[in-house]
């Protein structure tokens, strides 16, 4: 369960400045956004670049502070409890990285001990997800010699290695091939079917289509629209890839 | 948790071959192997240029007998004769031959005559380091001087009133000091610049590298909180400096073990005598707090930087700040004193300089020390917010 109470994120506006630090103007990349996602939901954080999705989740994944605004991840707070609500959360992006010269069995151990589960569950776990997404064959093998798919599937494991309640995905397939992004499309519907709580950030409509059951619209950092994907259609059109791009010229 | 942090990033240090290579083998092979062969390359030059026979042309104008016959005498001189003033410069400049004398047609009546009799020198101050320019030189003023005394013996004159003062030189300071005063400001600079060498690019790979590859934002949404994943980093980029500084000690006792026969035995047995366990042992407490400092400012850098090529390019000035001092410390006249003592890391060349000598004062040390531990500790502190700070680890700008 994730829940939003009027968010907001100020930056420092860039400057040119030569004294960048006596800078003091500052610029909103979230706007006051209240939302929350339930367990067994896929939630779609639709928006073009720059909108204030990644912000947003990282947020949410404690990574940043809010400027103002209340943010609980399964009943904690992410300022006071930080630490409570890591443990909490998986977070993929489409440019997550591996640490190349470790193999994807050093990797995953790595992580499921950095998120503390005990080494009997890592044991299990691994098991479990090596063989369902076929890594066994190059588990030993340094990760910068993978392939950009296998390479993907590492972060998978990696991300939910833990079992966490909250998964978090930012962009998850920008940059992938059509085979790779399938791959991770299923994850977030498998995740889903597990009872877990989804959020998802794209601004592909067809992922928006094939996953959204809540939806979340966000341009320039102010909430456009939140409800379910199905409101959305009823509300709006059919035509859902013009009905977005309208509501995004509206308030451009 | 930060030790779980540190492990991995040790076992991702030591893989990289970039680093190792900067690490290891620079300091134990290639630098001390450089140093070397640089001086043995040195000494051999110089013994070559002292064994070179010279060529050496003499206008002599019927004159000077006196100095051309003991030119004549010695073997590492090849005296040619019949050349003009202009043909001895056009020979000299094409390095045919080595020197010119032209002796002056009134020289032998000057110097019988109590006047000054006048020798022409041409030479290239430019070839072979000098030394036939120096030989004859040397020869001239030994005949100056005979002929000097001789005259005042014809006048009655004692040689001696020309020498009312005599100097008798006894330096009371031992082998020890002068060699560690000399020589002592050399292992802090070794030490500081493979310490950096072996900081920086896992400094570099730990912070701006992490961004660069997009592991940044996993590791930080894991359990482990940001004091961990500090000290796990900033422990390797201090170990790293740390060892690379003590592979290159390693790497510079062998290579004085290797040369040993250029080194004269009495300096090389009191190189040794002056590298005792205990000497040791204070040298790197002095260096570990300073390490520290620059494993910390390297690693804060590293966390500014959004790539590994804008932290490399970040990283080479902090060098130069870091050397200036190091070199000051090797420059005669500066001493440590109870102001040097606060100067950060001038303060470490000038006290090991003085460690080494024997001369290091108790409570200068305990000064030296007590400074290193502060900047260190301002250097963690410094990392700690920057590491903390969302403008560093995101910044746009």
């Amino acid at each position: 369960m994730i829940k939003l109470i009027n968010v907001t994120k100020e930056y420092k506006k860039p400057t040119k400045s030569i004294i960048p630090f006596l800078n003091k103007e500052t610029i909103k990349a979230v706007d006051n956004i209240s939302f929350s996602c339930s367990p067994n939901k896929i939630f779609t954080l639709l928006g073009p670049n720059g909108a204030g999705k990644t912000t947003t989740l990282r947020m949410i994944a404690t990574i940043l502070k809010p400027t103002s605004g209340e943010i609980k991840v399964c009943n904690n707070d992410v300022l006071n409890s930080p630490e409570i609500v890591r443990k909490k959360i998986g977070f993929l992006t489409g440019n997550t990285g591996l640490y190349d010269r470790l193999t994807p069995n050093e990797m995953i151990d790595y992580f499921a001990r950095l998120n503390q589960i005990d080494e009997q569950k890592l044991y299990q776990n691994k098991l479990e997800l090596f063989d369902l997404l076929e890594i066994n064959e190059f588990k030993n093998r340094r990760i910068g010699t993978l392939s950009t798919g296998m390479k993907q599937k590492v972060s998978i494991v990696r991300t939910i290695i833990h079992d966490p309640d909250v998964i978090i995905f930012d962009e998850p397939t920008s940059g992938l091939d059509i085979l790779t992004a399938k791959n991770i499309l299923e994850l977030i519907k498998s995740c889903k079917e597990k009872g877990k709580t989804v959020i998802f950030s794209t601004h592909r409509m067809s992922e928006v289509r094939m996953l959204s059951e809540d939806l979340a619209i966000i341009h320039k950092g102010k909430m456009l629209f939140n409800n379910t994907f199905q409101q959305f259609i009823s509300e709006f059109s059919e035509d859902f890839e013009n009905e977005f791009l309208e509501l995004m010229e509206a308030n451009n | 948790m930060a030790w779980i942090i540190f492990k991995k990033e040790l076992m991702d240090t030591l893989r990289d071959k970039r680093t190792l290579f900067i690490m290891i083998i620079l300091p134990i092979i290639l630098i001390p192997g450089i140093i070397g062969l640089i001086t043995k390359v040195q000494m051999h030059q110089m013994k070559k240029a002292n064994d070179k026979i010279l060529n050496i042309a003499v206008i002599d104008n019927q004159n000077g007998n006196i100095i051309l016959d003991s030119l004549n005498l010695r073997t590492d001189f090849n005296i040619i004769t019949g050349l003009k003033n202009n043909e001895i410069e056009n020979l000299i400049q094409l390095d045919s031959l080595d020197l010119g004398i032209i002796i002056d047609s009134e020289f032998d009546t000057s110097i019988y005559t109590t006047h000054t009799g006048l020798i022409n020198i041409l030479f290239k101050s430019t070839e072979d380091l000098n030394i036939a320019n120096k030989k004859i030189t040397e020869i001239i003023n030994y005949f100056s001087n005979q002929i000097s005394s001789k005259r005042m013996i014809n006048l009655n004159i004692d040689p001696t009133l020309f020498h009312p003062i005599k100097v008798e030189e006894q330096d009371i300071a031992t082998n020890q000091e002068k060699i560690g005063k000399s020589i002592g400001g050399l292992l802090p600079y070794f030490f500081i610049i493979f310490c950096y060498m072996g900081s920086m690019y896992p400094a570099i790979d730990l912070g701006a590298g992490e961004k660069e590859r997009g592991t940044l934002e996993t590791l930080l949404s894991s359990s482990a909180n940001r004091q961990s994943i500090l000290i796990g980093k900033l422990g390797v980029v201090i170990l790293s400096g740390l060892l690379s500084a003590f592979v290159s000690m390693l790497g510079l006792g062998g290579m004085l073990h290797f040369y040993s026969d250029m080194i004269p035995p009495e300096l090389f047995n009191n190189i040794f005598e002056m590298i005792t366990l205990k000497n040791m042992a204070l040298i790197f407490l002095l260096l570990i707090p300073l390490n520290i400092f620059v494993g910390s400012l390297l690693l804060s850098i590293s966390i500014f930087s959004k790539s590994f090529k804008e932290a490399q390019s970040l990283a080479n000035p902090f060098m130069i700040v870091l050397i200036i001092p190091v070199y000051l410390g090797m420059m005669p006249g500066i001493e440590l004193s109870f102001t040097t003592a606060f100067i950060p890391i001038l303060n470490v060349t000038l006290a090991t300089k003085e460690l080494l000598a024997g001369t290091l004062s108790n409570y200068l040390l305990l000064i030296v020390i007590m400074s290193q531990i502060i900047i260190a500790i301002g250097a963690l502190s410094f990392c700690k917010v920057w590491f903390n700070r969302e403008e560093t680890l995101f910044r746009s700008t």
